[in-house]
């Protein structure tokens, strides 16, 4: 093996070896692959990970919300609430006739939330007594708690709209003004770029971006470090030559499944899209460039894979959480802001929240920008790199770590 | 072999690996803080929004003001056109549009509803359900001054007025996490998972490293090690669980409504599982660096299919069902159930009794898998 590298490190222009930047790349990514879980990293996990997401958001709008109603009254009055409440598309009504058993099945977590109304509501509402109709959502599944708020306060309303006319009606009001005197100033809510709060065009596109770029980030680090075993490449070609070799090698793969993966969801599933899927492709590019610079840095510094993966985990893992996209950025502290920018994510992810609410233009220039700054990290690496190689020639002289796996 | 010794060389196999350390005490400390930071605010507040106010009277001003008032809204910007307000949120200097229509005020007078238009970027989905909930309770507020100056000109009493206005009165309020905090809600559920994952990791790790040497681990038998393992990672994580369910939960304000005693009565089996489960899995890496990357990438699914997120019934029945064999599940149901919504001991014993169930057939399966791993000569003379 020594004896070998030897010769190539003192002829590097002369050595056959030595041909053009892409069939080098091409080698190193062969190479990376011959490793099964690298292969099945770029092409199996996605495409399960994505059948199992896709399967669990596959419905994309809540509905059929569980939640318990117990009629205490049992009047024309509170059977005509628990009906509108059971026409909601958003929810699914359970009754129940003891109040014990309803609050203990909520502490369950079965049901999201539990209406009592009250014994008496006919003839109070009759007598304006004001009978009061008690809502208890679960706080707990906060986001499902909510939407089942609404629709509760939706449907009742609706409900109560009915009654409160009739009692109008009663005391001597015409229908015009009654209609007026129940809501005197209509509302129209519009979500804005999801018209019908989709859950699917929410959240998977944020979670498809996490999870490329977890595994990007593995698959970056299984191969630099499969790279850093081959200290016999570092002697045969200059660094530069090498780790842009390296660089496309093991980006070029990852690009297209982002790119397949945007494909996917605006294509296929075809969610909705304001702005330019091409700027999207050139920002994946980015991202994965300055992946590509944190995670090389991290390998030659750390120089063992195992070690690698897991400070790869503990930075990247989170970065769903500091998206943006569940809880706004804006409502972060200080501290979470500053480790958003740190995020390559984030700065995609900003440029495709942009593009999903309006055309791309110049402003989308400052996130690449961002994206960019990260490959300054390329001149650390470079040095380390230079620092590596003499290492490595010493090595190979000694004979003690020369050539390592191949 | 006697078990201390044993359990002695597992613990210091477990320390002196040092990605196993990097993981689990350096992840799961990073991890304590990383996780919950973006979140330490708790709500969406004082979102950006642009005001149209269309009709500029002192109607639609007090609207604007109420809007303004509100704990979600903060009226940013004041355009005097449509386009204005569209220009303003496509470049994302506010993130939601109120639309007060022109003849606000003279519609309110002749007894015709005006309609106040709100919108909001959907794309952010808090953003968008704070605007329109503050948007919401603004009208609400100016609708029942107007309901009532009309119920008194019309000679009403005051106290009659009140109930005139609101026949019925909904009072909705939440149960359990009060205050509709996001780490109320996050942190327990990810909490059980993150020390799930990293357990996992670690048997993974370690199992990992063993199986390519020779060892002690060839020594004892395979129930042995198996049980050695579980107390050995037992007695890492309960420390853990305390600092996590304990301090953290008491650090981050999360509820805390079980007993002790209940806590740790469900930690017991749900940390035995999860080590036994990891050895089964463990068995199947033969590389150190593969741990770390195969549990990564499941762990969100297995976040989303918890059903704390996303309903379950909403997600296909048999995934579901499937779910459930990883230990992390049913710990975080009971760990809600007991630990957030106060349930009864007796209502998540299903759940406990599951673990043990887990336990006993994951145990079983880790025997059998590592005595078929000790039966293999080490490869030693490959490397």
């Amino acid at each position: 093996m020594t004896s070998n590298a030897m010769p190539t490190t003192s002829s590097t222009d002369k050595s056959p070896r030595q041909r053009g930047m892409l069939a080098l790349s091409r080698r190193l990514f062969l190479d990376s692959i011959e490793s099964r879980w690298q292969l099945f990293l770029l092409t199996g996990a996605p495409v399960l990970l994505m059948t199992l997401l896709y399967l669990i958001f596959n419905v994309g709008i809540v509905r059929d919300l569980d939640i318990a109603v117990v009629d205490l009254d049992h009047s024309h009055s509170s059977r005509l609430l628990t009906r509108y409440l059971e026409a909601s598309p958003r929810l699914r009504v359970s009754s129940f006739n003891n109040a014990e058993e309803a609050r203990r099945q909520v502490r369950l977590g079965r049901y999201s939330a539990l209406i009592t109304l009250p014994y008496g509501l006919q003839s109070k509402l009759a007598n304006s007594r004001q009978p009061s109709i008690d809502i208890r959502y679960n706080g707990q599944y906060l986001l499902l708690g909510k939407q089942a708020n609404s629709a509760i306060k939706l449907a009742l309303s609706a409900g109560l709209k009915k009654l409160s006319t009739k009692v109008s009606l009663l005391k001597g009001l015409n229908r015009q003004q009654s209609q007026f005197m129940l809501s005197p100033i209509q509302q129209q809510l519009t979500p804005l770029n999801n018209p019908n709060s989709n859950y699917l065009a929410f959240l998977l596109p944020a979670i498809t971006i996490a999870l490329w770029q977890v595994i990007s980030v593995l698959s970056i680090s299984n191969s630099c470090s499969r790279l850093l075993l081959q200290p016999a490449l570092f002697q045969q070609h200059s660094t530069a030559k090498l780790w842009i070799a390296q660089l496309l090698a093991a980006t070029l793969p990852l690009w297209l499944l982002g790119v397949s993966a945007l494909a996917l969801l605006y294509g296929i599933i075809a969610l909705p899209l304001a702005g330019s899927l091409a700027l999207l492709a050139l920002g994946l590019a980015m991202m994965l460039l300055a992946l590509f610079s944190v995670i090389a840095l991290i390998a030659i510094i750390v120089k063992d894979n195992v070690r690698a993966i897991s400070v790869c985990a503990a930075l990247f893992a989170p970065a769903f959480a500091f998206m943006g996209v569940t809880f706004p950025s804006s409502d972060m502290p200080v501290a979470a802001q500053l480790w958003r920018e740190v995020m390559p994510s984030t700065h995609f992810m900003q440029l495709l929240l942009d593009q999903l609410s309006r055309a791309a233009n110049m402003s989308d220039l400052w996130n690449l920008l961002h994206l960019s700054l990260f490959s300054l990290l390329l001149l650390p690496l470079a040095l380390f790199s230079r620092h590596y190689r003499s290492n490595s020639s010493r090595y190979q002289h000694t004979g003690t770590n020369g050539g390592a796996t191949r | 072999m006697n078990f201390w010794r044993l359990l002695r060389c597992e613990l210091k196999a477990i320390l002196s690996e040092s990605a196993i350390v990097l993981t689990v005490f350096g992840g799961l400390l990073l991890y304590s803080v990383l996780y919950p930071l973006p979140y330490l605010n708790q709500t969406t507040t004082e979102q950006p929004t642009v005001l149209v106010d269309l009709d500029q009277s002192n109607l639609s001003r007090r609207l604007g003001r109420y809007l303004d008032a509100t704990p979600q809204i903060s009226i940013n910007h004041r355009a005097t056109s449509l386009n204005e307000a569209q220009a303003l949120i496509a470049s994302d200097q506010s993130r939601g549009v109120v639309v007060i229509p022109k003849n606000f005020k003279r519609d309110l007078l002749r007894a015709k509803s005006p309609t106040v238009a709100i919108a909001a970027n959907a794309n952010y989905m808090l953003v968008y359900s704070a605007i329109a909930e503050g948007a919401v309770k603004a009208n609400l507020a100016i609708s029942k001054e107007v309901k009532g100056a009309i119920l008194l000109a019309k000679g009403g009493q005051s106290t009659a007025v009140g109930i005139a206005i609101d026949p019925i009165e909904l009072s909705s309020v939440p149960i359990f996490n009060l205050n509709l905090g996001y780490l109320g809600y996050l942190v327990p559920a990810l909490f059980v998972l993150l020390l799930h994952q990293t357990l996992l990791i670690g048997t993974g790790i370690l199992g990992a490293s063993q199986w390519r040497q020779a060892g002690y681990w060839r020594e004892v038998s395979a129930w042995q090690l198996v049980l050695a393992r579980c107390c050995a990672f037992g007695l890492i994580y309960s420390g853990f669980s305390l600092y996590y369910f304990g301090w953290c939960f008491y650090l981050y304000d999360v509820s805390r409504l079980a007993g002790i005693a209940e806590l740790l009565l469900l930690v017991l089996p749900w940390l035995l599982a999860s080590t036994a489960f990891g050895i089964c899995l463990s068995s199947a890496f033969q590389r150190r660096d593969r741990p770390t990357q195969f549990y990564v990438i499941v762990s969100m699914p297995i976040l989303f299919v918890s059903g704390f997120v996303w309903p379950s019934a909403l997600i296909p029945d048999w995934l579901v069902t499937a779910s459930y064999a990883i230990p992390a599940i049913p710990a975080i149901h009971a760990m809600l159930q007991l630990n957030q919504m106060g349930g009864a001991w007796v209502d998540s014993l299903p759940y406990w009794l599951g673990l043990w169930l887990m336990f006993v057939i994951y145990g079983l399966a880790a025997c059998w898998l590592v005595g078929r791993r000790q039966s293999i000569a080490p490869p030693e003379t490959a490397a």
